[in-house]
């Protein structure tokens, strides 16, 4: 069997929301997305930290886009999946489906 | 010097120039006011550092604020119900049977390493990360073991017993460890465990050599851990790169 690589619970929340993104997955709207999506608040801390983790791992690819003046004239630095980032992500979320296959708990409503 | 400024030559610390750029742009951009930004800032440099080892060092303050704590209680009057801080660092005065005199320092030597794999855990994963919860847990866990008075040896025992497994399989079978996590690991156990004998040392020396050595071997726990932080560093390689990015920015 060969070695996939696991991905921790934020990093694959982060790879996703680059994905979500496409072409607009910088910083500021990274977080935004995250919040949206998982109602739950994002530390710039742990978010820059994983951005930097990410890239080292090679998952992701920065470019500098254009700056604006409320950025106080500092370029954003756009995020892209590579094909390893793409293919972690995709093998986690294999992962989920098969333990999800069989199960309903989707459908239940709790609390 | 405006506080994106600043803000930006912060960062560098963390990241490199550029990178550190975007970062201040993208809290410029979505701060509204002074205390946000700041606490941006902060929370960046903050989890970046657990990575270069200062929160190893941190750590090493816990273990220090913890025998202070000790000590304090002592002095309050709290000697029925815990063991001395004398103890708490492997004092020998005590039960002289089957090693147990060396339990409060091990609960001890327990409750720093775990703090210092939380941290570690904290720099790779970030704070959700299970491999925290139960390193806390254990620290706080070892800690209270090490304030049990050794006359409730029985309590004493089953609390390591219980610490011991439940924390050790989820320790090292619960998370795949690298190579260079290993070497980092090693680097800040072992002075620990220095430290640790040569505290043993101090209080049955004390007596014959008096404060003379006590302030010799002071000096030794402080060259071991600076060569201790200096290992991090190494280990921690990209923090060299960060320094000469640092140092290598062009002049404002």
């Amino acid at each position: 069997m060969p070695e996939l690589i696991n991905l921790g619970e934020f990093e694959q929340i982060v790879l996703l929301a680059i994905l979500r993104l496409e072409n607009d997955a910088y910083g500021v709207s990274i977080r935004n997305e995250i919040e949206l999506c998982t109602e739950r608040k994002c530390s710039p801390g742990a978010l820059y930290t994983t951005l930097d983790r990410l890239e080292k791992k090679a998952f992701i690819l920065a470019r500098l886009g254009e700056s604006t003046p409320e950025r106080g004239g500092r370029a954003k630095r756009f995020y892209k999946l590579t094909k390893e980032g793409r293919s972690a992500v995709v093998n986690s979320q294999r992962q989920f489906r098969k333990l999800l296959q069989g199960l309903d708990i989707l459908e239940e409503k709790y609390g | 010097m405006d506080k994106g400024r600043l803000a930006e030559n912060l960062l560098c610390f963390a990241f490199t120039r550029e990178k550190a750029s975007a970062v201040v742009g993208d809290m410029l951009e979505r701060s509204t006011s002074l205390w946000h930004f700041w606490t941006a800032v902060g929370s960046v440099l903050f989890m970046q550092s657990w990575r270069w080892g200062v929160g190893w060092m941190m750590a090493w303050e816990v273990q220090m604020l913890w025998f202070g704590l000790h000590n304090k209680l002592w002095e309050l009057g709290m000697q029925p119900f815990i063991c001395s801080p004398y103890d708490a660092i492997g004092s020998t005065k005590l039960i002289h049977f089957i090693g147990i005199h060396h339990l409060d320092s091990a609960c001890n030597l327990m409750c720093g390493f775990l703090l210092m794999v939380s941290c570690l855990a904290i720099g790779r994963y970030g704070w959700r990360c299970s491999l925290v919860k139960w390193g806390v847990f254990g620290a706080v866990f070892f800690g209270v073991a090490s304030f049990v008075p050794l006359a409730l040896i029985v309590g004493k025992m089953a609390t390591i017993a219980v610490c011991l497994s439940v924390l050790l399989p989820l320790l090292f079978l619960g998370r795949r460890t690298s190579r260079r996590q290993i070497l980092g690991l090693t680097c800040c156990v072992l002075p620990i465990i220095v430290f640790y004998l040569i505290m043993l040392q101090i209080q049955s020396m004390q007596s014959i050599f008096g404060y003379t050595t006590q302030y010799l071997l002071g000096a030794c726990f402080l060259l071991l851990m600076t060569v201790s932080i200096l290992m991090t560093l190494v280990v921690e390689s990209q923090v060299m790169d960060r320094v000469r990015t640092t140092l290598c920015a062009e002049p404002e």
